[in-house]
């Protein structure tokens, strides 16, 4: 699992057991995770890597790549990935009537209301020190990528994004979609906590502790010390 | 007595675009480095002055201090065998064998291809033999160490190989043959001829095995990133094959606040590096001969 593969579990995984924690203490943000769910996330991880296209020894040497190639070709049912893999499994000849989207349910109380994972990581942003005529130019730009007919179509189509403005394009995404039915049967989607994770180090060494706990050259306890250790640290670190 | 000062003028003149450019790709960049490894900072034009505090962190940084030893050893086994490599090869296609303009170009040739491109094949090819012993090069250090090293010599042999034959040619027929009527056998002629002879080729090529050693990167990046990792009591992971220019690239990108500590680290890398080749330079110059 280099780079292009871990970020799905480092990341997007990793939000599961945080977005319980968060919400069993009823906070948006934290300088310490406590790891309540680490054992929902050992779980869930076990269970992906058990009955696996490949020997838990040889996902070290697998890439985002490879899990797609096998999804698109049959060989793999279940693909953790987001709606913006959308466009390329449809290139690749999947059809809107072979694809669905799951929550991923890892043992947690209450997850039966559970819905997708929703959410960004990234922000649209003005930067206050451009020229006054710059800042207006930027914010026209993000008006008119999301109001008008052609910046909606670019967003809606090319890129797939759902947006959520009036007069916008309605996605043809088959993930987005899901989501909507999911919300509209009025299950609770799981919010992104990723900007809350102490810095890119951290996920980095959640990372290398799941390759080599799958690997068996690791133990789980190091990716509970990465997890929960990693954090107070990188966060003091990020915030000093 | 005008013409000379009017000369120099011209001079000046010409080498003006080159020093222009020197002073916009390397003065200007190394020392607003130097003055930012003293700064916090996000962004290079937003940097705050807080004096040595970035150091402090630099040696404090586990990972960095680990991968100055990983370097350190990586950098001792290969100018070892990358210049022994070179040098016999070098040896092998002066002796007058058939084809040995063909194996020059052969052996050249790894030389061309870029450190990524090399990093990812050689990956393919030590994951390829290691899946048959359930294991892989981001699992295990040792076969991280020696993978490099490996990938390392191959591209780097053909180059410094160049530069022997070079050396071996330069060397004049009279020495050896005013040795041989002396009596001399070929490991006296080795040691006492030709190996004195070549010393200016063998400061080159130590020099330039040396610092591309300690410098590098992309290959580093490539076949290990860094893999396998150790968790350290702070919960940090700490990479086992990670060397330090990719430390120091870690350490700035992989943490929005520690920007101004990877610029320190860079700094005393910079340091180690002239430290470690000047020394180099003046130790293999000492042993060489006039012709």
């Amino acid at each position: 699992m280099d780079g292009s593969s871990d970020w799905r579990f480092k990341t997007h995984l990793a939000n599961l057991p945080i977005y319980y924690e968060y919400k069993a203490d009823n906070i948006t943000s934290t300088d310490a995770i406590k790891g309540t769910f680490l054992d929902n996330y050992k779980q869930i991880f076990d269970l992906y890597i058990t009955d696996s296209t490949c020997k838990p020894t040889d996902l070290a040497s697998k890439t985002g790549a490879d899990a797609e190639t096998e999804f698109f070709k049959g060989e793999a049912v279940f693909f953790q990935n987001g709606s913006w893999e959308y466009g390329i499994l449809t290139e690749n000849g999947m059809k809107d009537d072979d694809l669905g989207m799951l929550p991923i349910y890892i043992g947690a109380e209450g997850e039966e209301n559970q819905g997708l994972c929703t959410g960004s990581e990234n922000y649209w942003v003005v930067n206050k020190n451009s020229s006054e005529a710059d800042q207006k130019a930027t914010l026209d730009f993000m008006k008119w990528c999301v109001s008008s007919d052609k910046g909606t179509k670019a967003m809606a189509d090319d890129m797939g994004f759902v947006i959520p403005f009036k007069n916008a394009k309605e996605a043809t995404n088959v993930f987005v979609k899901a989501d909507t039915e999911y919300t509209a049967a009025g299950k609770e989607p799981v919010s992104w906590n990723f900007t809350t994770m102490p810095s890119e180090d951290w996920k980095n060494g959640v990372g290398t502790a799941l390759t080599q706990y799958a690997a068996g050259t690791g133990k789980w306890d190091d990716v509970v010390k990465a997890f929960v250790d990693g954090w107070k640290t990188e966060y003091a670190k990020a915030n000093g | 007595m005008f013409r000379k000062p009017k000369r120099k003028i011209y001079s000046l003149i010409f080498v003006l675009p080159t020093f222009a450019a020197f002073i916009i790709g390397f003065i200007y960049p190394f020392f607003s480095g130097v003055y930012l490894s003293f700064c916090k900072f996000r962004t290079t034009s937003n940097a705050k002055f807080i004096g040595l505090d970035n150091y402090v962190k630099a040696f404090e940084n586990e990972g960095f201090l680990r991968s100055f030893w990983f370097t350190a050893l990586f950098v001792v086994v290969s100018v070892v065998l990358i210049n022994l490599i070179a040098f016999f090869v070098a040896y092998a296609l002066t002796l007058g064998i058939r084809g040995s303009n063909v194996f020059r170009t052969v052996f050249f040739m790894p030389n061309l291809i870029g450190g990524i491109i090399l990093g990812f094949i050689w990956q393919q090819i030590f994951n390829g033999v290691l899946k048959h012993y359930g294991t892989n090069l981001a699992l295990n250090s040792t076969f991280g160490f020696w993978g490099l090293v490996i990938l390392m010599c191959w591209q780097q042999a053909g180059y410094m190989m160049i530069i022997y034959i070079a050396g071996f040619q330069s060397v004049p027929s009279d020495l050896y043959e005013a040795a041989k009527i002396d009596g001399a056998n070929k490991k006296q002629l080795l040691k006492n001829v030709t190996i004195p002879m070549m010393m200016p080729s063998i400061t080159i090529c130590t020099f330039l095995t040396l610092t591309n050693s300690f410098k590098l990167f992309d290959q580093n990046l490539a076949l290990t990133g860094g893999a396998p990792g150790v968790v350290s009591e702070s919960g940090t992971m700490i990479y086992q094959t990670e060397m330090m220019a990719l430390n120091i690239y870690n350490t700035f990108y992989s943490n929005a606040n520690s920007r101004g500590v990877g610029q320190a680290e860079a700094v005393i890398f910079f340091v180690i590096v002239v430290v470690i080749a000047l020394a180099q330079l003046a130790i293999t110059r000492k042993r060489e001969v006039q012709q």
